[in-house]
């Protein structure tokens, strides 16, 4: 990117050694999570009968699992760099899904735009809503996130049985499904096409723009953000609203898919995302975020869950795994940090 | 915060280390900042009483003073942290009231803390910028994307300017060693400054060799028009590099004098409040 100044001259740099391309990539978690996600694909496609895991129908199946779990992954991502959690996301898609669905079962005899731009718009609003509960309790409370969005994960799951009597929505009109929902464009899902733009959006974002350096930056040293001049709680504040309607968004595509809510299929969705950005590479301390991985960290759940029911494995063991990998990918990560691997890898 | 298309403010003119000035630096204060008289009290506790305290341009003035004696807090006062009870702070000529760091810097005096408030993840040309980005013209600037290349131009220019030399501006800064790391922090701090950096303990944490590159950026910092104040506990290094001393004791001045002369026995014992003499024998015991 940009031509060196000098040569380096202190005695105690710690740079890594510039090596091949390839040996590079060998120390990003990027490579490793889609070298796995390869490995899985061959495997299961080997064990599935009739190779149907890498049929176009399962294929599409793993794109629409996806999309709701990457946009939370892209808010969850984005509060890490930042240096804050929001385990409430969750319940921040149950209850816009809940509120959407109201009004679009309240909506169902407009045309299928006035659906979907009225309920996509509550969604998003309803997300915002409690991203922006979120952030106040953070920055004007100053309650631990971790704390805060517990709190929050029970009072908004709460809020959406009261909204739905404990019950899934139904009656959620038919075209929202099949003019929405399990629609295709180039013969992808939509939702899934959906959460693709708005992570191609959020890349951008992250690497380009002064948004993005400043949510890094907050994540890396509050303390330097601070003393820069960022205006640390007012950011941090937006950030939680932004991922607020990424979770809208997130609920809005999960009722277009099934014509209902789910309300007890998300309840695990918030440490799901967390999962998947740091397999991915983001940290948890902060400061670092791989968009890119997260993709990867999103497949590769996406992948046991889907490949583990394919081969006739209970769906359960997928979380045991999953589980097992998240522990590899910090422990390599901690393994990276060090002189030794510095070697290992990069020389 | 700098907006799109924002532009490094210049540089004052160089000025010589005898004090020579340009015609277009005489246009300007002969100080960066002039405290009179300041007082700060936390609680029953009186940190600071009528310090008076000035710095000239081009000039590197030390501050010294044991633990508790109330350097942090002048110096706090003097970046717009603290708020002086009474007292007055005049900044190139005008008197100024300060309310944080950004206030100071408004006035064209900037900080560098002995933590360095540096964020470790993001490189140095981000670091560098952060909080003064440089956006993009036209629409793609209204999203907020950085010009990168003009902020590179800018900070090699910096760094060039006070002859600092690292690996890249790409490199995170977790990845520079403690010296350079200190270099980027005066960098920035000499980027955004027009007239004054104040800088913490700026070798506290520092080995023997990077010590030294860190002293010759403060007096290339100062020859290059800039007035310095640094405030440390690393007397005979200092003592190197300054123009002036200052030393408080119990929240007041001890001694403020040109170096000249000055041994670091003078120092200690303006310090610790014996003559200089008893602060010899003391040092040779």
């Amino acid at each position: 990117m940009i031509a060196s100044v000098a040569a380096p001259q202190d005695p105690e740099s710690r740079l890594p050694a510039r090596g091949s391309f390839f040996r590079r990539m060998l120390v990003h978690n990027v490579f490793w999570v889609f070298a796995v996600n390869t490995i899985l694909i061959i495997v299961f496609t080997i064990l599935s009968r009739n190779n149907t895991f890498f049929s176009p129908d399962n294929i599409r199946n793993l794109m629409a699992d996806s999309a709701t779990a990457l946009l939370l992954g892209i808010a969850i991502a984005f509060l890490l760099g930042a240096g804050e959690f929001d385990i409430s996301l969750g319940a921040n898609l149950i209850l816009s899904s809940v509120v959407a669905g109201k009004v679009s079962v309240a909506l169902q005899n407009q045309e299928l735009f006035v659906i979907v731009i009225s309920s996509l718009s509550v969604a998003i609003v309803t997300g915002m809503i409690v991203g922006l509960f979120n952030g106040l309790v953070v920055t004007h409370l100053r309650v631990n996130s971790l704390i805060a969005t517990l709190a929050s994960l029970g009072i908004f799951t709460g809020l959406a049985d009261i909204v739905s009597n404990g019950t899934d929505v139904t009656g959620i009109p038919q075209t929202l499904q099949d003019g929405f929902g399990l629609l295709r464009v180039v013969g992808m899902p939509v939702p899934f096409l959906v959460s693709i733009v708005l992570w191609v959006i959020a890349w951008l974002f992250l690497k380009y723009t002064r948004f993005g350096l400043h949510v890094l930056a907050m994540g890396s040293s509050r303390t330097a953000a601070d003393r820069a001049g960022l205006k640390t709680g007012n950011k941090i504040t937006r950030l939680f609203v932004v991922c607020g309607a990424l979770a809208g968004v997130a609920g809005f595509l999960d009722i277009t898919r099934f014509a209902a809510t789910n309300i007890a299929g998300h309840t695990q969705d918030s440490l799901a995302a967390i999962t998947a950005a740091v397999i991915g590479g983001s940290l948890l301390a902060g400061g670092v975020v791989s968009i890119v991985g997260l993709l990867g960290g999103v497949i590769l759940a996406v992948i046991l869950a889907n490949g583990l029911i394919v081969i006739g494995v209970p769906s359960y063991y997928q979380l045991v795994v999953v589980g097992v990998i998240l522990i590899i990918a910090v422990w390599l990560d901690q393994l990276k940090k060090t002189e030794k691997s510095i070697k290992m890898f990069a020389r | 915060m700098t907006e799109a298309g924002s532009t490094i403010r210049a540089r004052v003119p160089v000025i010589d280390r005898q004090g020579a000035r340009s015609d277009k630096a005489a246009e300007h204060s002969e100080y960066v900042f002039r405290a009179r008289s300041l007082t700060k009290t936390f609680g029953h506790v009186k940190a600071i009483t009528d310090v008076s305290i000035d710095l000239k341009r081009g000039e590197v003035l030390a501050l010294f003073g044991d633990n508790g004696a109330g350097k942090s807090t002048v110096t706090k006062m003097l970046c717009g942290v603290y708020t002086p009870d009474s007292g007055e702070i005049e900044i190139n000529g005008t008197t100024v009231a300060m309310r944080s760091t950004r206030d100071a810097e408004r006035h064209g005096v900037t900080v560098v803390h002995q933590d360095l408030a540096l964020a470790p993840h993001l490189s140095v040309l981000e670091n560098m910028f952060l909080g003064h980005e440089i956006l993009r013209r036209g629409i793609l600037g209204s999203f907020g994307v950085l010009s990168r290349s003009d902020m590179a131009t800018r900070s090699n220019e910096a760094l060039q300017r006070l002859s600092i030399t690292l690996p890249s501006l790409s490199v995170a800064v977790q990845n520079l060693s403690g010296g350079q790391r200190q270099a980027v922090a005066v960098a920035r701090a000499s980027m955004w400054s027009r007239s004054g950096i104040l800088m913490d303990e700026p070798t506290a944490a520092l080995g023997t060799i990077q010590s030294d590159i860190v002293c010759t950026l403060i007096r290339d910092t100062a020859n290059s028009g800039a007035g310095v104040m640094v405030i440390s506990h690393d007397i005979p290094r200092i003592l190197e590099i300054a123009d002036r001393i200052v030393v408080l004791r119990h929240g007041g001045v001890a001694l403020n004098e040109p170096v000249g002369g000055l041994q670091r026995r003078d120092i200690v014992a303006a310090m610790v409040g014996l003559s200089t003499n008893t602060a010899g024998e003391g040092e040779k015991k």
